[in-house]
């Protein structure tokens, strides 16, 4: 088997276009809330959400490229280059051939369904656009990435809701790791911050009326976010010959599946997926310094999170530093695990544990060290990203410091 | 509003996992009627429907410590305020 490590880093979020403004602004525990502006969105709730402002497509795409990208794949494929900038690969000829790009999302090209059925339903249109059905398909932002990043190998989209960044990454790795591919382009995006969008998830009654408070006392729900992340993964041994600066190795990944309940989250599925990466990643709970929490800042969400986490560490749980990305900037559906997987990655590195913003204090079922409300500078060995989807849906990361 | 309270009422025990008793009191909490978590949001679009009215509810707040009194009144009083503004 291969080690896997990563080269490359991509992110779009409410806070920035880059990772270093991605990571700077979690740090600082700057949020990226606001009230929606994009399109009608913003009559749907009057809610905050975290929205990506002041995205100009036009930066980076020629308009005859646009009519083909659709809000979702225009993140992804701004991601995925900043990724394979960072890493420095060339991607081509075999090595475009042995390149896997592999992406999740929830939703797809939202918008262009949202607007398209919009003319087609109330404005009584006779015609949708013909690029409707390639902008909107679940699997257009995979097939982008590869387009405009040239890889060559198998590529592909997962989708499970608000696992399926986290489930992209894991399955890119298993695949780098067992040598099917050399290297993966993989992450996460989303973007449907869109009056349907909104309306569904008011309707849920799961939104928050003020911010989000993750494993907080008085927490009242989440906040919709968007954007994307992306992660160039590539066999050690490659990076090695090639001089690559290496950011961190992969360690393992786990899935699992709670049958159960659509929306109820179970700790006992959770906890699986926790000790399946556990022993992918051949590390004991107690080498595990640091957790990115899915930390949606439900009522549900959290406590079950924080069951989960003393069920698979035990003691060790009350020593782990845990956090939610999502404080900062909401719940970006399929796109959350890849930019919480650019956070764990950029924690190990810089030795920082990053904040669970607006907290508030202890609530009676989230008893954890949840770093409230400011970064934590510690050495972080070895850490967890998890991601606790509708369905059911787990999927758990582990990322260590690379130690040559 | 009688007739608001009939609705409700069978409206909740006409719901799948209801095992509260067979003549649900008003006075009962909410949140010990046996209702998932999705069916108290099922329960609140369908209410929303039936009545023509908005209701604040969120489901990480709003189900514990009220009843199904509050609810009813809850309800009246919107009808009320909708039937008044129209």
């Amino acid at each position: 088997m291969n080690r896997v490590v990563i080269t490359g880093l991509g992110a779009i979020s409410s806070v920035g276009q880059s990772t270093k403004e991605f990571w700077d602004a979690l740090v600082a525990g700057r949020s990226g809330f606001a009230p929606a502006t994009l399109g009608t969105a913003a009559q749907a709730t009057g809610k905050l959400v975290g929205e990506v402002k002041g995205f100009d497509p036009a930066e980076h795409f020629e308009s005859s490229q646009l009519l083909l990208l659709d809000r979702v794949s225009q993140f992804a494929v701004v991601a995925a280059r900043q990724a394979v900038k960072q890493s420095g690969l060339v991607l081509q000829d075999e090595l475009a051939e042995r390149t896997a790009a592999i992406v999740g999302t929830g939703s797809g090209g939202h918008t262009t369904v949202d607007e398209g059925f919009h003319r087609l339903y109330a404005e009584g249109a006779a015609r949708l656009h013909p690029l409707t059905i390639p902008k909107a398909m679940i699997s257009a932002a995979a097939g982008q990435v590869s387009l405009f990043c040239g890889t060559k190998g198998p590529a592909f989209a997962i989708s499970s809701a608000c696992a399926s960044a986290t489930h992209a990454i894991g399955l890119a790795f298993h695949m780098v790791r067992s040598g099917s591919v050399t290297c993966a382009v993989t992450g996460g995006t989303e973007a449907s911050i869109t009056f349907g969008g909104m309306k569904g998830w008011e309707a849920m009654r799961i939104m928050s009326s003020d911010t989000c408070r993750p494993f907080s006392r008085d927490r009242k729900g989440m906040i919709i976010g968007e954007g994307a992340a992306m992660v160039v993964l590539e066999q050690l041994e490659h990076a090695r010959a090639r001089g690559a600066d290496i950011l961190a190795e992969v360690a393992g990944f786990g899935m699992s599946a709670d049958a159960k309940d659509l929306t109820s989250p179970d700790p006992n599925g959770m906890a699986r997926a926790i000790s399946a990466t556990l022993k992918d990643a051949g590390l004991a709970g107690e080498q595990i310094d640091y957790v990115n929490a899915h930390g949606t800042g439900t009522v549900a969400n959290d406590a079950a999170e924080t069951a989960a986490l003393h069920k698979s560490f035990g003691a060790h749980a009350r020593k782990l530093a845990v956090s939610s990305t999502k404080s900062i900037v909401g719940h970006s559906l399929g796109a959350a695990g890849a930019l919480e997987f650019v956070a764990t990655v950029m924690a190990i590195r810089d030795g920082i544990a990053p904040p669970t913003m607006n907290y508030l204090g202890a609530d009676p079922d989230c008893d954890l060290d949840y770093v409230p409300n400011e970064a934590r500078r510690m050495p972080v060995r070895a850490a967890l990203s998890n991601s606790f989807a509708f369905g059911g849906l787990n999927a758990v990361l582990a990322a260590r410091t690379f130690a040559g | 509003m009688a007739d608001a309270a009939d609705t409700i009422i069978k409206m909740i025990t006409s719901r799948k996992s209801y095992n509260g008793s067979a003549t649900l009191q008003p006075s009962e909490p909410l949140d010990k009627l046996g209702l998932d978590s999705m069916e108290v949001v099922s329960l609140t679009f369908d209410i929303e429907e039936k009545f023509n009215i908005e209701l604040p509810f969120n489901a990480n707040l709003d189900i514990k410590s009220k009843t199904v009194a509050d609810l009813i009144d809850t309800v009246n009083r919107l009808v009320a305020a909708r039937t008044k503004t129209a």
